[in-house]
């Protein structure tokens, strides 16, 4: 269950904030799906990267199965079912000003679609007065399964150890 | 526990295809030999227990010359075989009883996406005293291939959960 931002230490709104990572994503790479089509996966993961861009909750919950989920293997979380994602997404958005994905390979196979990418953005500091937002960078891995075109599972990878150095952590 | 996953590669569908569908169905076009594709599943799994035994010399017969590889989670940048080869002989005294245990595996045509737990012994380098510690991480290899070896392994791993269970400190 995710904390209320308010009650965060400075350490646990770092952590926090870097649950956020496991989605977020460019979707410029990739041409738009015509309009009555099927989606492929490509198209598919530009449409989540897209929504993740945008900083939309309503546009990333329409991307996710009802019973589909995120986790990140890294940052350690599993956000089960799209009430869990709201709450979570709900959580999080606030706290990003901008999110940019620079994908380096895209690895497609059946209902399967593997982003390896790096991630960039900009995080509000809530809990220290005055300061400004903190830039990342990071190198990470979405592993996502698509079913019926919507997220089914989303498990990512990311080099926690440059995020925490980059928010001040350590 | 290995999620079996069968996808056929371009490949092995043109190899099934020609076996089953094509030849007799088309019998005026001429079979062409086709290549054996290669069991990328097993090679990863011969090249995971050579890992796990640290067989340098066995490990390095997976890759091509122009092998590269990478951990962005771990900060490690290796982009030759000779890289590995030197990366290797120093792990050889920090780790042991090693061991790769998949957990899914994606295949396509020429690459491979396992996620995997890897678990073992580690002693911390500067800590040589503190002994070995066991440790259990998640976390994922992306394998390009050319033919049956790997050019390119990129490598993710749960590195906090690591550092914890091998009594590394955090870095200021």
């Amino acid at each position: 269950m995710l904390t209320i931002p308010h009650l965060l230490t400075r350490r646990s709104f770092v952590a926090q904030t870097g649950q956020w990572l496991g989605g977020l994503a460019l979707a410029s790479s990739f041409p738009p799906a015509r309009a009555g089509m099927a989606k492929n996966p490509k198209q598919l993961v530009a449409a989540l990267y897209a929504a993740y861009a945008s900083l939309d909750m309503e546009k990333l919950l329409a991307c996710y199965a009802e019973d589909g989920w995120l986790e990140d293997a890294t940052f350690h979380f599993k956000i089960e079912g799209k009430n869990k994602l709201r709450e979570f997404f709900t959580s999080q958005c606030p706290f990003f000003l901008g999110v940019k994905f620079e994908i380096k390979t895209l690895l497609i196979n059946g209902p399967y679609a593997i982003s390896q990418h790096r991630q960039s953005g900009s995080v509000k500091q809530g809990l220290v007065p005055n300061a400004g937002p903190f830039q990342y960078a990071v190198e990470g891995i979405s592993i996502i399964e698509f079913d019926r075109e919507k997220v089914k599972r989303q498990t990512d990878f990311y080099d926690v150890l440059t995020f925490r150095k980059q928010s001040g952590q350590s | 526990m290995l999620i079996g996953m069968e996808p056929l590669n371009g490949n092995a569908f043109l190899s099934h295809a020609v076996e089953t569908i094509a030849a007799p169905a088309m019998p005026m076009i001429a079979r062409k030999p086709v290549s054996k594709v290669p069991d990328f599943k097993q090679i990863i799994q011969a090249h995971w227990e050579a890992l796990a035994a640290l067989e340098i010399e066995k490990v390095l017969t997976f890759y091509t010359e122009a092998f590269s590889f990478s951990d962005p989670t771990m900060h490690i940048n290796l982009p030759s075989k000779a890289a590995v080869r030197e990366a290797l002989k120093q792990l050889q005294s920090y780790y042991a009883n090693v061991k790769f245990t998949p957990t899914q595996i994606i295949t396509g045509t020429n690459w491979v996406v396992a996620q995997h737990i890897l678990a073992g012994s580690y002693k911390p380098p500067k800590r040589p005293e503190a002994g070995f510690k066991e440790f259990s991480i998640r976390g994922v290899s992306v394998f390009e291939f050319v033919g049956a070896k790997f050019k390119r392994q990129t490598d993710y791993y749960d590195v906090l959960t690591w550092r914890k269970q091998v009594g590394i400190e955090e870095r200021s």
